[in-house]
This record gives C-alpha cells, sequence and structure tokens, in this order.
C-alpha cells in the first residue's frame, strides 16, 4: 500500500506518529497523478513542485513543534486536489472554461483559504464541466474526465475530476460544489463519499458563481469520517458571505463517531422509488434498506412530491441566476471576451435571460420561485416525522462518454433526485452502497437544514456495517 | 410556445452574445424543447404561496463596523487585464465605437 492510498484521517494518525512524513505522501500522490492521470484526466492543472514545498514546511513544523503542530493546523501535510471554480491566488483558475483560460486570480477564496490556514496542501485543479454546468465534466472546453471504474464512462459532475482524482488516489481528499447534485452526482458514480452541506454552512467567497442560490461547497473523500473532518474545517461564518449562516459550527467528527440507527426513523419516498430505477441501482438500495434494518432503523413510506417538478423548478432558477452571474464576464479586468462561451453556457444563459425577460417572469421565475416553497414545505412536513430520507443518489450507473450528447436537459434529467435537496438548501451525502456490473452505486441521505452531523452518524453507520468502500484496481 | 429565429435575436442581445446561424438554429430548436418540459409547473397550484428567494431566510445581513478586509493592490486588480493604459483598464470606446 502506497501513502496516497490512506484516508485523511488515518495519514494525520501515522504522521502524528512520526510514522510517515507529509512529503511521502504528496509525492505517494504525485506518483500516482503522473502514472495515473493521463488516462483518467482529472486534472487542469497541477501545482506539484509547490506541493512538496508546502510538504517540506509541513515536515519541519511537526519536527519542531511535535503534536502541538496538529492543535493550530489540525489538516496539517494533507495533500488536496480542488475543483477548479476556487479561486487560488497565484494558480490559474479556470472553471474549465475557455473565458477563464488564462485567469490567476489575485485573491484566495474562502474555502481554500481556510483549508491553506488548517496546514492543507494543494496539490493540483481539477476539471469540471465547464462552469460547472453538466453531469458529466463532457462540457468542459478542454477535456472530458474518464470513470476510473470503466474508462468509456464520464465521472458525473460537475465535480468530476475531484470524484474521480479520490477514486484513483490522486489525492487525499477534494473539495467540490455542488448547486443540483455536483458534488453527489460524481461521488456516487466514482464510488466515493460526498457531502452537500446545507447552503449557507460553507462560503461561497472566491467559488465562480453558478447558481448563486443553490451555491455550496463540500468535501468529497474517501469515507465517512473524513467528509466530517473537512467539513468543520471549511464550514462557518464568513464576513466575506452574507449568505453564510451564524448557527455554529459542530464538531462533526466526533458527533459521527458513535451513532446508533436503534429507533432511528428512516424516511423512504415513495415517488423517488417510483421511478424508473436501474435495476442493479433498485436491488442495491433495497438491500440497503435491510442492512439499515438489521441496524434497528425504522424505514417509514413517506410521500414527496414527485421530483419530476424539481427537474422545471432547477431548470428555471439555475438558468436565470446563470445569465445573471455570466454577464460579468466581458473580457476587459480579466479572461478573454464573450465570444469564448461554449455552447452550453451560452445555452442556459440564454434561457435564463428569456425567463427573466419582461413579459415571462411571472410565469417563469416567480412561479418557480412559489414551488420551491412548496418543496421546503414538504421536506419540512417529511422531517417532522422522521430523523432523515433515504434514495438512490442517481437512479442510473455511470453513462458512456457522449450519451449525453443531443440531449438539452441531460444534467438536471440525470440529477432528478439531487434537485429537491438542492433547491429546498437542506443537507444530504452519497456513500457506495454496491455494484452493478461493476459500476458503483450510490445511496443518498437526506437530512433537515444544519443536520450535517446527523446525515454523516447514519452514513457513518452504513460504512460501517458493510463493505463497499471500494477503489478500482489498476489505476 | 416556440421561439423563433427573432426571439433568439432578442435574447442574445439581452445577453450580449453573438451567436451563429447553426447555433441560433440549435438554440430554437433546445430552448423550445426545455420551455415545452418546464410547463409542467401548471399542474401545481400555488395561486396561494409565496415565492422563496433565500431558502436559510437570512434577512439584512450587516457587516460589523469593526471587521476591516483587504482590499486588491492596483497591480494586482490590473494583473489579468488584456490591455491595460495609464495604470487603468482600458475599455472600448463609448462613442465612436470603431476607435
Amino acid at each position: 500500500m502506497t501513502l496516497n492510498e490512506l484516508t485523511v484521517n488515518s495519514a494525520l494518525e501515522k504522521l502524528k506518529h512520526g510514522d510517515i512524513t507529509s512529503q511521502a505522501i504528496v509525492q505517494d500522490c504525485l506518483s500516482a497523478i503522473e502514472r495515473s492521470d493521463p488516462e483518467i484526466k482529472a486534472f487542469v492543472t497541477v501545482t506539484g513542485k509547490e506541493a512538496l514545498q508546502s510538504a517540506e514546511e509541513a515536515d519541519k513544523e511537526i519536527k519542531q513543534k511535535g503534536l502541538q503542530a496538529f492543535e493550530a493546523k489540525p489538516l496539517l501535510g494533507m495533500p488536496y486536489a480542488c475543483k477548479d471554480n476556487f479561486c487560488t491566488k497565484g494558480v490559474k483558475t479556470t472553471a474549465s472554461s475557455k473565458v477563464l483560460e488564462d485567469f490567476v486570480p489575485p485573491y484566495e477564496s474562502a474555502v481554500t483559504q481556510r483549508l491553506k490556514d488548517a496546514g492543507a496542501i494543494l496539490l493540483g485543479k481539477t476539471n469540471m464541466d465547464a462552469w460547472a454546468h453538466g453531469s458529466s465534466t463532457e462540457t468542459s472546453d478542454f477535456f472530458t474526465t474518464k470513470n476510473p471504474w470503466d474508462v468509456t464512462r464520464v465521472p458525473g459532475g460537475s465535480s468530476g475530476g475531484s470524484a474521480a482524482a479520490v477514486a484513483s488516489h490522486m489525492c487525499l481528499f477534494a473539495i467540490g460544489s455542488e448547486t443540483g447534485g455536483s458534488i453527489r452526482c460524481p461521488a456516487s458514480w466514482c464510488g466515493v463519499t460526498g457531502l452537500k452541506p446545507t447552503y449557507g454552512r460553507v462560503s461561497r467567497y472566491g467559488l465562480i458563481a453558478m447558481a448563486s442560490s443553490t451555491d455550496s461547497p463540500g468535501p468529497i473523500t474517501k469515507n465517512v469520517e473524513d467528509a466530517a473532518l473537512i467539513l468543520q474545517t471549511i464550514a462557518g461564518n464568513d464576513l466575506h458571505d452574507a449568505t453564510t449562516s451564524p448557527v455554529p459550527v459542530e464538531n462533526y467528527l466526533a458527533n459521527t463517531a458513535n451513532v446508533s440507527l436503534k429507533g432511528l426513523k428512516i424516511g423512504r419516498p415513495k415517488s423517488y422509488f417510483e421511478m424508473d430505477l436501474a435495476p442493479g441501482v433498485r436491488e442495491a438500495v433495497e438491500k440497503s434498506l435491510s442492512v439499515l434494518r438489521d441496524l434497528g432503523a425504522d424505514i417509514i413510506d413517506l410521500d414527496l412530491i414527485d421530483p419530476k417538478y424539481s427537474i422545471a423548478v432547477y431548470t428555471i432558477l439555475q438558468r436565470s441566476e446563470v445569465s445573471s452571474n455570466l454577464a460579468r464576464y466581458d473580457g476587459i479586468r480579466f479572461g478573454n471576451d464573450r465570444s469564448s462561451f461554449g455552447f452550453e453556457a451560452k445555452k442556459r444563459m440564454m434561457l435564463g435571460a428569456y425567463a427573466l425577460s419582461a413579459g415571462y417572469y411571472d410565469q417563469y421565475y416567480s412561479k418557480a420561485q412559489k414551488v420551491r416553497t412548496l418543496l421546503i414545505d414538504d421536506f419540512e412536513k417529511a422531517f417532522e416525522k422522521v430523523d432523515v430520507i433515504l434514495g438512490p443518489t442517481m437512479h442510473v450507473t455511470a453513462v458512456k462518454i457522449g450519451e449525453s450528447e443531443g440531449d438539452s436537459m441531460f444534467g438536471e434529467m440525470m440529477d432528478v433526485l439531487n434537485l429537491p435537496a438542492a433547491i429546498a438548501g437542506i443537507t444530504g451525502i452519497t456513500v457506495n452502497c454496491g455494484f452493478s456490473d461493476g459500476l458503483p452505486v450510490g445511496l443518498q441521505f437526506l437530512g433537515p437544514m444544519f443536520a450535517e452531523s446527523t446525515v454523516l452518524g447514519v452514513a457513518k453507520s452504513f460504512q460501517s456495517a458493510t463493505d463497499f468502500i471500494k477503489f478500482p484496481k489498476g489505476v | 410556445m416556440a421561439l423563433e429565429k427573432k426571439d433568439i435575436e432578442h435574447i442574445a442581445t439581452l445577453c450580449n452574445l453573438h451567436l451563429s446561424e447553426v447555433e441560433s438554429e440549435k438554440l430554437s430548436e433546445v430552448l423550445t424543447d426545455t420551455l415545452n418540459y418546464i410547463n409542467i409547473l401548471d399542474e401545481l397550484d400555488t395561486k396561494t404561496v409565496v415565492e422563496t428567494y433565500q431558502v436559510t431566510g437570512l434577512v439584512n445581513v450587516y457587516r460589523d463596523d469593526t471587521q476591516t478586509r483587504n482590499s486588491l493592490t492596483k497591480e494586482e486588480a490590473l494583473s489579468n487585464a488584456k490591455e491595460v493604459v495609464d495604470n487603468k483598464f482600458a475599455t472600448k470606446a463609448v462613442f465612436n465605437r470603431d476607435q
């Protein structure tokens, strides 16, 4: 076993005991990138030299201060990959778009600043659908990332590079961002853990804006404990993002440790299971229900609004906010001019501008915001009856490269089971729950706003009781 | 609801986008498709429902006056500009646009 295969928590343990060095971990990650990335294509930019230098400094600090070094910097020496829509000072940040192909941010995003302050080391920036518009990385203006389980398939998206990097051990953990499934979708299709925090739990400052009313940065990791540890580092109120919540950040790692499922009420939305689920997905998720029952949970059937309406709500809200957020790119202060936008971005801006234009606002934008209220009420009523809600993360396993072509709403159709929670702003986590024809199947747990400890705890119990933390061989 | 060529041209102007003939035709098709799908929202009664614009319910968030933030230096702010004149961003002329 090489050190890049470690989880964050186990690497920290070894580092604290002096068994390994940060330089050795970073070196193993860089070797894995060198070996696997020519085929997987997870990274847009690799910052190997800087990473090795930071690792050397981390090792010096550990030598000088011993365990005390980890009190101020809980992630000291831990290498990670970051989706390329988080501004990193002095490191090119493209959002996988031609418009920003040479943009070098003069400031640091809140998420990457917090990770830097905690001692984490940036390995590079990962590929995504351009501007995060998609669920496959195929709309990236540069290249398509491959799924490490089957390189003829997409990794999911939009945080596909981050999920593929974690699944192929090119880093210890990664950062993604979700607007309508962009963390849970690729985590599910790559068989890793992905946490979508409550809206406002993690700062959006320095995150290239997609749909500002749902954008939520979050971790993609090898297991649930790592997701808990990363969340508690990046979460919290931020001076630079007025939508971040003053609700106190919890010790998610401690809260996740020993959660009993005895008597826990888990909701099973009938509408999610009445969908056309792939047989292998249905089988794996149904088996998971038995596991949870055996652990003492009560599974309760729920009536939730058909997720097909979420597709329409999301399409209107996302396109509208995109048309506003992408209006700023004029090629004057930074980036290239508007002729560099790809077709997908143009398409989304156009629909958004139409939905917001005089005469159509009430019919589309206002209507969608009203249905959003219905979706929020629907979840609130459900959470009066149950502690968490469970469902498949994706209704199918990873699709073939090229399959999305010609489907104007591919992302929304694929993310149908992720959209209700994204629109309502609640938290959700996906973990692997089995395989179908060799491809991972994701199981998600949704919780009320700011119930990250609950969903992490339930997901951790499920992970401990099963043996589905697996990584593809030969990458 | 179908979006005609003139609708597409109008929206492109609103978006400050130049479209090729091929793109215009394709957009007219896919945007019409999308609009037809989102009409399913009419099946839901929202007569007495109010809109939600902000999901966590925060209102009027002000920054504490004692907190300051660092701002960019002029060099940093200009560092990504394609064209800089006299330490300022160069834009196209507003009048006489060909200049």
